[in-house]
C-alpha cells in the first residue's frame, strides 16, 4: 500500500475523536472516506495534513514511516489538501493565492510575471481556463475550486486530500472537476475524497473507508457495495427511509408573495404557501433564491411587490418585523448567520424569545434552561447538555438547534435555505421528520434546496427560479428531476 | 454570549478568576512591602483614584462587548466638563450644570452610536472623529483657559463625602461619595448585562451580529444603546473629574480612553466582542489603581508607571490567549 495510516488515535478534551483508526490507499487510487458528521473524517485528514497531531499510531508513505509535525512537512512529503471552505483570500488575485506560501522574488521584489506565468501553466495543466491576474473574489466557485486544486498540487504531490470538494458546484462543474481528478489519478496521485454525496462516491471512487463515532467500520471496494449497505455502515443501522414525508392536508394561505423584486437580484417573483404545506424552491446556485428568502425576511430591501401574511398586506423592513409577523428564517450559512457558534445552546435556542422569560424584571435563567432542555430533547439534539457551545456540535445537530430556536416561537411561516447542506444521511432524515412535524402543526414551510432528490421528495409543490425569475411551478405529482433541472437551467417550463 | 452570568462558558470564568487572582496577589505583595498599603485611608484613596476611569470603563465594557470601541471618551470627559462648567459660570444653577454634563455626554454617545449602527461607519473612525471634534470644541469654548473654582455643592459628586448626605455618622460619614457612585454604576451595569435581555443582545451582537439580527433582534438599536450608555457614563465621569480637580480644563480627560480600554481588557473582556464581564472591568480598574498606588508608596519615579501598566495589559491578554488555546 502506498499510504498506510495504522492504529491512529486522537483525543480532544472530553472527546475521543479517533480510536484506533486505519486508512490504506494505493498509488493512483481514488479513495472515499465517508461517515456521519462527527465520525472523525476531518480529524483523520487533518492529522495526515499536519494540521493536527496524532496521540498514537503510525503513518507510512511508500513503506517508510513518516512524521508530520506541521502542514509544511506534509507539503514536503507531497501531501496536498483542498479544504471545504477553500481557505483562500478573495482580495488577492489568482497567482498571488497560488503562491501564497512561496512568493517568488527577483532582486528583492515580487516577481509577478514569473508567478503569473507559473500560475497560468499550472491551471492549464488542470485544463482550467482561468486568468491568473483576475481577483479571486471575482471568479465563480468552480473556478476558485480549480485555483484551490492548482495550489494544492505541485509536481511533487503524491497524495491529495479533498474535503467535500463538490458541495458548492453545479452538476456540470462537478463533471469537469471529476475529469481533473481522473487526470491526477493518471499521474499516479492518490486521492482521498471526503464526501456526503453517495452517488459521487459510487461514480468516482474505487475504495471506500467508513468511519463511525471515531472508529473504523471497514474498508471495501466501492463497486462491491450497494448504496443501502454503505448507508447502513455509516449509520450503524439500516436507515429505513431516506426521505420521510408526512402528508398534511393544506390549510388556508399563510403567505402570499406577489411581484417581489429587488434590483440586480431577482424580479417579479410570486408564489403562495399554505399552512401545513412545504413549498420547495429549486434552481441553480446563484439564481437568486437565497436573496428571495432574505428579502421576504426583511434582511434585504425590496424595490417592488407585496407580501401578504394571513391575507393581510405587510411592510417588512427588518428581520425584527418579520419575526413579529410570525416569520422565521434558517439561513444556509449556519456558522455565519444561523447560529452564534461561540455561545451555548441555551443562548442560541432562546435568543428570539428572551423577553418572554422575564420575571420580576430579570431573566429567569432557570426557566430559560428548562425550556431549552425541553426543546433540545424534543428535537433530538445530541449534545452533552445545553451548556455546550454550538461550535462543538456536528452540522446535523447544529441544524437541529437552529430549528429548535424557531420551533419555540411557533411561527406561521418557516423559511429554510439549504436545510441539509453538509449534514449526514441519518441527520437529514431527522431534519425532514421535524419539518414534517412542523407542517403538521400548521406551519407553512418554504424550503430552498439545491439537492434534487430532497426537493422532489419533501416538497408538496416546487417553484423553480432561473436567473432571478420564476421559471416554473410544479405540483408534487408533476415534478420530475428532468423537468425541474430543465426549468432551472432555462431550458423550458411554462 | 458566554460570560453572561450563569450560562458562562468555561474560559471566561477562568479568566475572571485569573484577573481576580492577579488583584489579590498584587494586594498581598503590596501589603508585605508597604505597611501603609492596607490602611483604610489608602484603600479609599485607591478607590477615589480609579472612580473616573472605572465609570468610563463600565460604559466602555458595553461598547467593547458589541465588538466596538469608543476612542472619544477622553474628549467627552473634557467637553462635558467644559460645557457644564461654562453653564455653571453663566447661569449658576447647579442642577442645570449637572444635567448639562451628563446629557452632553449622552448626546455625544448617541451621535457615535448613530454613525456606527445606522450609517455603518467603523467604530474606530467614528469615535476618532468625535475625539478630535470634542477636544477642539473644548478649546474653542474656553479659549484654552480652565474654568475653575466651583461652589462646594457643585463639587459634591466628585469630591463630597457621605456626611454631606447623612450628617456626621462615625466612619461611614467619612466615606467619599465617589465610592457609592462606583458601586451604583457597576451594580446597574451588571443588572443590565447579566439579568436583562438587553445584555444578552449585547453579547450576541459581539459574537455574531448577523445571526443576532436574523433572530429578529434590532441589532442597530442595541448597538446605538451601547454607545449611548458609554456616553452617558462618560458625561457622569466628567462631572466627577471636574469635582475632584475643582476645574473644567480644556485638556481634561486626555488619554482616559486608553486607561478605560486597558481596564476593560485587563478585566478579561475580549476586544473582538462577545465575551467578558462587567465585574472583570471593575477588577481591571482596581488592578490599575493598585499598581499606580503601589508605585507611589514605593517612591518609584512616576515616569515608570506607563511601563508597568503596559506590561500588565500585555500580560493579561497573553494569559487570556494561552488559556483559550488550552481550552480549544
Amino acid at each position: 500500500m502506498f499510504l498506510e495510516m495504522e492504529s491512529i488515535s486522537k483525543s480532544f478534551p472530553g472527546v475521543k475523536a479517533l480510536d484506533n483508526v486505519a486508512l490504506r490507499a494505493g498509488r493512483g487510487e481514488i479513495h472515499a472516506v465517508v461517515g456521519e458528521n462527527g465520525a472523525g473524517k476531518s480529524t483523520l485528514m487533518n492529522i495526515l495534513a499536519g494540521a493536527l497531531q496524532k496521540d498514537s499510531g503510525v503513518i507510512r508513505i511508500d513503506g517508510r514511516e513518516v512524521d508530520i509535525p506541521d502542514t509544511l512537512a506534509a507539503r514536503t512529503l507531497g501531501i496536498g489538501v483542498i479544504y471545504q471552505n477553500l481557505n483562500m483570500i478573495p482580495d488577492l488575485n489568482v497567482f498571488e493565492n497560488l503562491h501564497l506560501s512561496e512568493f517568488r522574488t527577483r532582486g528583492g521584489r515580487l516577481d509577478k510575471r514569473a508567478m503569473a506565468d507559473a500560475a497560468r501553466e499550472r491551471l492549464r495543466d488542470l485544463g482550467a481556463d482561468v486568468d491568473p491576474n483576475a481577483r479571486l473574489g471575482s471568479l465563480s466557485i468552480a473556478d476558485r475550486q480549480m485555483v484551490a486544486i492548482a495550489r494544492a498540487i505541485t509536481p511533487e504531490t503524491r497524495i491529495l486530500i479533498m474535503d467535500e470538494p463538490t458541495s458548492t458546484l453545479t452538476p456540470r462543474e462537478v463533471e469537469s472537476f471529476f475529469a481533473v481528478v481522473r487526470g491526477l489519478k493518471e499521474r499516479g496521485v492518490s486521492l482521498i475524497f471526503i464526501s456526503h454525496h453517495l452517488e459521487e462516491v459510487f461514480s468516482i471512487t474505487e475504495r471506500v473507508t467508513v468511519l463511525r463515532d471515531g472508529r473504523l467500520v471497514g474498508d471495501w471496494d466501492t463497486a462491491a457495495m450497494t448504496e443501502e449497505q454503505l448507508v447502513a455502515a455509516m449509520a450503524g443501522r439500516p436507515v429505513v427511509e431516506l426521505f420521510p414525508k408526512v402528508e398534511v392536508p393544506p390549510g388556508a394561505v399563510a403567505m402570499e408573495v406577489r411581484g417581489l423584486s429587488s434590483p440586480g437580484r431577482f424580479s417579479d417573483v410570486g408564489f403562495t404557501v399554505r399552512a401545513g404545506e412545504i413549498l420547495g424552491i429549486g434552481g441553480l446556485v446563484g439564481a437568486g433564491r437565497t436573496e428571495i428568502l432574505k428579502t421576504i425576511f426583511g434582511e434585504l430591501p425590496k424595490s417592488g411587490g407585496e407580501i401578504r401574511i394571513g391575507g393581510r398586506p405587510t411592510v417588512i423592513d427588518s428581520p425584527k418585523r418579520a419575526v413579529e409577523l410570525g416569520l422565521s428564517y434558517i439561513p444556509e450559512d449556519r456558522a455565519g448567520e444561523g447560529l452564534i457558534v461561540s455561545a451555548n445552546l441555551i443562548d442560541n435556542i432562546m435568543l428570539p424569545r428572551l423577553r418572554r422569560f422575564l420575571r420580576g424584571g430579570r431573566l429567569d435563567s432557570r426557566a430559560l434552561r428548562r425550556e431549552s432542555v425541553r426543546l433540545s430533547d424534543r428535537l433530538g439534539v445530541k449534545a452533552a447538555g445545553v451548556d455546550v457551545k454550538a461550535a462543538n456540535l456536528s452540522g446535523g445537530n447544529q441544524q437541529k438547534v437552529a430549528v429548535a430556536k424557531w420551533f419555540g416561537t411557533e411561527p406561521r411561516v418557516l423559511l429554510l435555505d439549504e436545510p441539509t447542506r453538509g449534514i449526514d444521511v441519518g441527520a437529514k432524515a431527522e431534519i425532514y421528520k421535524l419539518l414534517g412535524e412542523m407542517a403538521g402543526q400548521g406551519v407553512a414551510i418554504v424550503m430552498v434546496s439545491s439537492e434534487l432528490p430532497e426537493l422532489l421528495a419533501i416538497s408538496d409543490r416546487i417553484v423553480v427560479i432561473c436567473r432571478g425569475r420564476k421559471a416554473a411551478e410544479f405540483d408534487r405529482a408533476g415534478a420530475t428531476a428532468e423537468s425541474v433541472m430543465l426549468a432551472a437551467t432555462g431550458g423550458g417550463g411554462k | 454570549m458566554s460570560g453572561s452570568g450563569r450560562t458562562a462558558g468555561k474560559s471566561p470564568a477562568w479568566r475572571k478568576a485569573s484577573a481576580l487572582l492577579g488583584l489579590i496577589g498584587l494586594c498581598a505583595i503590596m501589603s508585605i512591602v508597604s505597611d501603609k498599603f492596607l490602611s483604610a485611608n489608602n484603600l479609599m484613596n485607591i478607590l477615589s483614584q480609579i472612580a473616573v476611569v472605572s465609570i468610563v470603563a463600565a460604559g466602555m465594557t458595553f461598547v467593547i462587548l458589541t465588538g466596538g470601541i469608543d476612542l472619544s471618551v477622553g474628549s467627552v470627559i473634557g467637553l462635558a466638563g467644559v460645557l457644564s462648567g461654562h453653564a455653571m459660570r453663566q447661569v449658576g444653577n447647579i442642577p442645570l450644570a449637572v444635567a448639562v454634563c451628563v446629557l452632553s455626554g449622552l448626546i455625544m454617545g448617541v451621535i457615535n452610536g448613530y454613525l456606527i449602527a445606522y450609517q455603518k461607519l467603523p467604530a474606530f473612525v467614528a469615535t476618532l472623529g468625535m475625539m478630535s471634534v470634542a477636544r477642539s470644541i473644548c478649546f474653542i469654548i474656553t479659549q484654552g483657559k480652565p474654568i475653575s473654582i466651583f461652589p462646594r455643592e457643585f463639587r459634591f459628586f466628585g469630591a463630597g463625602y457621605l456626611s454631606d448626605l447623612i450628617g456626621d455618622v462615625p466612619v461611614v460619614g467619612a466615606t467619599p461619595v465617589i465610592i457609592l457612585e462606583i458601586a451604583i454604576v457597576f451594580a446597574v451595569a451588571w443588572f443590565l448585562l447579566a439579568q436583562r435581555p438587553f445584555g444578552r443582545y449585547i453579547y450576541s451582537i459581539g459574537s455574531n451580529e448577523n445571526a443576532t439580527r436574523l433572530a429578529g433582534i434590532d441589532t442597530d438599536f442595541h448597538k446605538l444603546s451601547a454607545y449611548a450608555i458609554c456616553g452617558l457614563l462618560t458625561g457622569f465621569a466628567g462631572l466627577l473629574f471636574m469635582g475632584r480637580i475643582n476645574s473644567a480644563h480644556p485638556t481634561g480627560g486626555v488619554s482616559y480612553e486608553m486607561n478605560a480600554i486597558a481596564a476593560v481588557v485587563i478585566g478579561g473582556t475580549s476586544l473582538a466582542g462577545g465575551s467578558g464581564s462587567i465585574g472583570g472591568t471593575l477588577i481591571g480598574a482596581l488592578i490599575m489603581g493598585v499598581i499606580s498606588n503601589g508605585l507611589n508608596l514605593l517612591n518609584v519615579d512616576s515616569y515608570w508607571q506607563g511601563v508597568v501598566l503596559g506590561v500588565a495589559i500585555i500580560l493579561a491578554v497573553l494569559v487570556d490567549i494561552k488559556s483559550k488555546r488550552q481550552n480549544a
